[in-house]
């Protein structure tokens, strides 16, 4: 098992290769930055400088001293000159111009001219550090009508590698304080939503589905949308549970009432004849009151095997080719004396048609309707069955019947008329819906002119 | 003594039914709510028989509106749910008493008889007057050995008058609770039956005990 680490370092943990990634491209734009501004800068300066004293010395040859003050009006007005020195010295005449005039130039400024003298004076960076700072000097040889021209460029600055230590150091140091103080404020945030979760699962832990009701809300210390979301979601999701719970507790207390109900009556009906000694007539009454009563419960126990076998295992009802009209007929024939009995008028169109489906759940729901319609049709009153192709209709008048209830037709322990006798549980309707949804079976429902129609189409 | 029975379940309102009938009592009966409702509030009882689960209207919604308008007969609540919670609602809007089903049909029988003497004060199950014990069990008027002989409603009567000994009961009180609502009173039965009693009474020496208050009814005081 892995070690349990907590959040925000693991987050910083991710978070650190970022910061050294980014660092390194800060280092590499800063080198170039650098670069630019120790040696391109000057060297374009030098060029430009080069290009005007050549252009000079080339009008005045002799006189160079007359292009001190043009020199001088030009270096005053270009831009982003560097703090610096030109000097401009005639090697053959030995005659120099030293601008500005007023530069104060280093000490040793003698031992660098000279340390260039000895050079072959190409274009070339020369550094002399003094100090913390440094002159960097460039220098190029011109020739031109008989003169040899050596044109001196210096200025101040700092050797490369440490303007770039300093520079690294001030972006190094700001990086390392930002990094603290994120991580501090990020911690410190993290904390408090950890705080608020662990809070939340402490809650959680008290949520007992029974007492739903009793529990009280939640509130984060924190007002944060998504921990909002959250706890909405859980809530919500805890509500679901507890409907489904709720639904399933109910479903039980219901069986229990209505397999309680009829021992009840049971009970009573035999101790009311065991009370003194009756007729034989009387005897009888109560007997036959009490086989309607077991058929009664034996019903409901039929009907609780169906529910708990379509619940276990839904997947055992094979599908096969089966003959729904052969399956009409056998279940019609069982209602015949009843039909007669009631004195129904019914009018059967049955086609042949096969469809496939599981038989038992076919029949189980065929028995189930074909007795609903025999059951609820009032005396002398019509049935129709139709079976067209993979279509059938059962339609019979209904005296009491609303639109309404066509809804609650298919829930659990619904039931009209209360007069429990021999209806069973009230789940014949929900089995029906249920093996119907198994064998994906459509079914529809219609209620117009006291005329209700159930309609099967077999997929 | 009348009984409302509301019950949705055919077997156990017959069998209850029937029990009650054979014991004495008059009986009526509700198979749903909204009915049940009705007679109850509408007709006098000396208990009501209530189940909780009913079609149309719930047992303890019954409960309360009955309460509410002031009716005052005991009330006996049968439910099929053992949970205590519903006894407890049961009990705190108004009912007396309760059973839970499956129950034996002696213990409520009992209990009825119980909550009829409580409701009218007589906690003996024996009723004294001038010398005579009306057994309230046995049904019978006797005195040491001595038994009197009384009709159904002979003693019906009787039993209702010393129930309320002390008050003037109208003969529509009486009819009201002797028998079921769809018998129309007829005006004179109960004079018939009182002048029957009357002359058994005196027979046994137990002279002018129930009184004629011109206009109301009768009256049976031991002064």
């Amino acid at each position: 098992m892995k070690n349990k680490r907590f959040l925000p370092d693991v987050i910083f943990k991710r978070i650190m290769g970022f910061y050294v990634i980014i660092l390194f491209f800060i280092f590499l734009v800063m080198l170039n930055r650098i670069y630019v501004a120790t040696f391109h800068t000057l060297d374009r300066f030098l060029d430009k400088i080069t290009d005007i004293v050549e252009m000079a010395i080339k009008s005045h040859p002799d006189t160079i001293e007359d292009i001190k003050d043009e020199m001088k009006i030009i270096l005053e007005t270009e831009e982003k000159s560097p703090d610096g020195f030109l000097i401009i010295l005639n090697l053959k005449t030995s005659k120099s111009i030293i601008l500005p005039q007023k530069y104060r130039l280093p000490l040793n400024y003698k031992l660098l001219l000279s340390k260039i003298f000895n050079k072959k004076f190409e274009k070339k960076t020369y550094f002399h550090s003094y100090g913390l700072k440094a002159i960097r000097v460039l220098a190029k040889k011109i020739k031109c009508s008989n003169s040899t021209f050596l044109i001196i460029v210096g200025y101040e600055s700092w050797p490369m590698w440490r303007r770039f230590l300093l520079t690294s150091s001030y972006v190094l140091l700001s990086f390392i304080i930002a990094f603290v103080i994120s991580y501090f404020a990020v911690k410190r945030i993290l904390y408090s939503i950890l705080f608020s979760l662990t809070k939340f699962a402490e809650y959680l832990k008290k949520v007992d589905l029974s007492h739903f009701s009793e529990l009280k809300e939640f509130r984060f210390d924190r007002n944060i949308e998504e921990l909002d979301i959250l706890y909405k979601t859980i809530v919500e999701l805890i509500d679901r549970i507890r409907k489904s719970y709720e639904r399933e507790k109910q479903f039980f207390s219901n069986i229990a009432h209505e397999l309680r109900t009829p021992i009840a009556g049971l009970r009573n009906t035999i101790e009311l004849a065991f009370r003194k000694d009756r007729t034989s007539e009387e005897y009888k009454k109560i007997l036959s009151k009490s086989l309607d009563i077991v058929l009664h419960i034996q019903k409901s126990f039929e009907e609780l095997r169906l529910l708990a076998k379509l619940e276990n295992d839904e997947k055992t009802f094979q599908k096969e080719k089966i003959n729904l009209k052969e399956i009409l007929n056998e279940i019609l024939n069982y209602y015949t004396e009843e039909i007669e009995r009631k004195k129904l008028k019914i009018n059967l169109n049955l086609t042949e048609s096969f469809v496939y489906a599981s038989k038992e759940s076919v029949s189980i729901i065929l028995k189930n309707l074909i007795s609903n319609a025999v059951k609820y049709t009032p005396n002398g009153k019509f049935l129709n069955i139709s079976l067209i192709k993979n279509t059938l209709k059962i339609e019979n008048y209904t005296s009491d019947l609303k639109k309404e209830d066509l809804d609650k037709i298919w829930e659990r322990f619904w039931q009209k008329d209360k007069s429990r006798s021999s209806s069973g549980l009230g789940i014949g309707l929900n089995l029906v819906k249920e093996f119907a949804r198994i064998n994906k079976i459509k079914i529809k429902t219609k209620l117009k002119d006291r005329v209700f129609s159930i309609i099967l189409i077999f997929g | 003594m009348k009984i409302l029975i509301i019950e949705d379940y055919k077997p156990i309102l017959e069998s209850v039914k029937q029990l009650l009938e054979e014991e004495g009592f008059s009986v009526d009966y509700s198979t749903d709510g909204e009915d049940g409702l009705w007679k109850a509030t509408r007709f006098k009882y000396d208990t009501l028989i209530l189940d909780l689960m009913l079609p149309k209207k719930d047992g303890l919604e019954i409960l309360k509106i009955i309460r509410k308008k002031g009716i005052n007969y005991p009330v006996l609540i049968l439910t099929a749910k053992d949970s205590i919670d519903d006894i407890v609602k049961g009990l705190e809007n108004g009912a007396d008493d309760y059973l839970v089903k499956p129950f034996a049909l002696e213990e409520l029988l009992a209990r009825v008889k119980s909550l009829i003497r409580r409701y009218y004060n007589k906690p003996e199950t024996e009723i004294k007057i001038k010398g005579w014990i009306l057994d309230t069990n046995k049904k019978v008027l006797k005195k040491n050995d001595r038994k009197l002989h009384l009709t159904k409603r002979e003693y019906d009567i009787l039993y209702f008058l010393l129930m309320n000994k002390g008050k003037v009961i109208s003969r529509q009180d009486i009819w009201q609770h002797l028998y079921p609502y769809e018998e129309l009173p007829e005006s004179n039965v109960i004079d018939v039956y009182i002048n029957y009693l009357r002359k058994k009474l005196k027979e046994a020496g137990i002279d002018e005990c129930i009184k004629t208050i011109r206009g109301f009814g009768y009256i049976v005081d031991e002064k």
